[in-house]
């Protein structure tokens, strides 16, 4: 595949991309854009190269899964070790931006809170399938998991959605 | 058999149902975060050079750390362990050395052990060899 041919195919994943990427990074904006520009440049200098095994969307979100897991671990080791060693404080455990999870519809607020409730793996794959429309078995390929796997994960994650917002609302009719 | 299966059906169509229901609510936020999307900006290819120039920027640091750990490692060796070592000092060999317990063990009457007997032959065995060296005893000194 040319390079042109990846801007173009890149640039109509983008929105899809940002929002995948938003999700890696637990809703930090700034963070989210860096690692996908970083996601864009590993693509163009040929660090990660599309071999054709699975779909371009696909690969690009493993690439951004990724970069968002590499940036974590620098985060992590500069915050747990440095700042440690220094401040002689414990480094903060990442949360979602406060700020990303107040904006939006009052639906949108209560899923995103559920979600970040969840575990990791239960999220991303409630994500891939529900808000990106890939199959489970894409997802299992997104997150380099087996089928069987990514397929447990979706179900618990689903059922524990359900109790999380179930609970939200009930809360909601109490007030 | 009938009923379980009419129940499971029931169950898929809930359970889709319900899928239904979260996939609305999960479009429902894609929409507000698409919204929100910055602008496709694929990185130039300058931005990938300098990215590739920082890389090699690491790798010559890198180099640079490995050389100096060579080095020292290099200079340690050199520096010879023992202090008392000096290069003009002799060192005793191995063979030649004596431990200066030695005496204790020259026994009286040792001879008898490894002579075999004459009759008629009167030996006159020598006395314990006195010590080499008078070896210096230290004393507790009591401070003044």
């Amino acid at each position: 595949m040319k390079q042109t041919d990846y801007q173009g195919e890149l640039g109509r994943l983008h929105a899809a991309s940002f929002g995948w990427a938003l999700w890696c990074c637990y809703h930090r904006r700034e963070e989210a854009e860096e690692v996908l520009q970083t996601a864009y440049l590993k693509v163009l200098e040929g660090a990660a190269r599309f071999d054709g095994r699975s779909s371009l969307r696909t690969w690009f979100f493993g690439v951004i899964r990724r970069t968002a897991g590499e940036q974590r671990r620098r985060r992590w080791l500069g915050d747990q070790v440095l700042r440690r060693w220094f401040t002689r404080q414990p480094a903060p455990v990442p949360a979602p931006d406060p700020e990303v999870l107040a904006t939006g519809s009052e639906s949108g607020r209560a899923l995103r809170k559920a979600l970040a409730g969840l575990p990791g793996r239960q999220r991303e794959v409630l994500h891939l399938v529900f808000y990106q429309d890939l199959t489970v078995e894409e997802a299992s390929r997104v997150l380099n998991v087996s089928l069987g796997t990514a397929r447990t994960h979706f179900e618990r994650g689903k059922s524990q959605l359900r109790q999380m917002l179930a609970k939200e609302e009930r809360k909601h009719v109490g007030q | 058999m009938w009923g379980n299966d009419k129940n499971e059906d029931l169950d898929f169509c809930d359970n889709d149902f319900r899928d239904d229901d979260l996939r609305a609510r999960f479009a429902e936020l894609r929409r507000e975060e698409e919204a929100q999307t910055p602008e496709f900006a694929f990185p130039s290819p300058s931005r990938a050079w300098q990215g590739r120039r920082w890389s090699a920027g690491k790798l010559i640091a890198g180099a640079v750390c490995l050389a100096a750990i060579v080095a020292a490692v290099f200079l340690l060796r050199l520096v010879p362990t023992n202090p008392e070592q000096k290069p003009g000092k002799q060192v005793a060999s191995v063979a030649e050395w004596r431990s200066p317990t030695d005496f204790l063990l020259e026994t009286p009457g040792r001879e008898l052990l490894r002579t075999v007997p004459a009759i008629g032959v009167w030996h006159e065995y020598p006395k314990t060899s006195k010590p080499r060296q008078k070896h210096p005893q230290v004393r507790k000194q009591a401070l003044p």
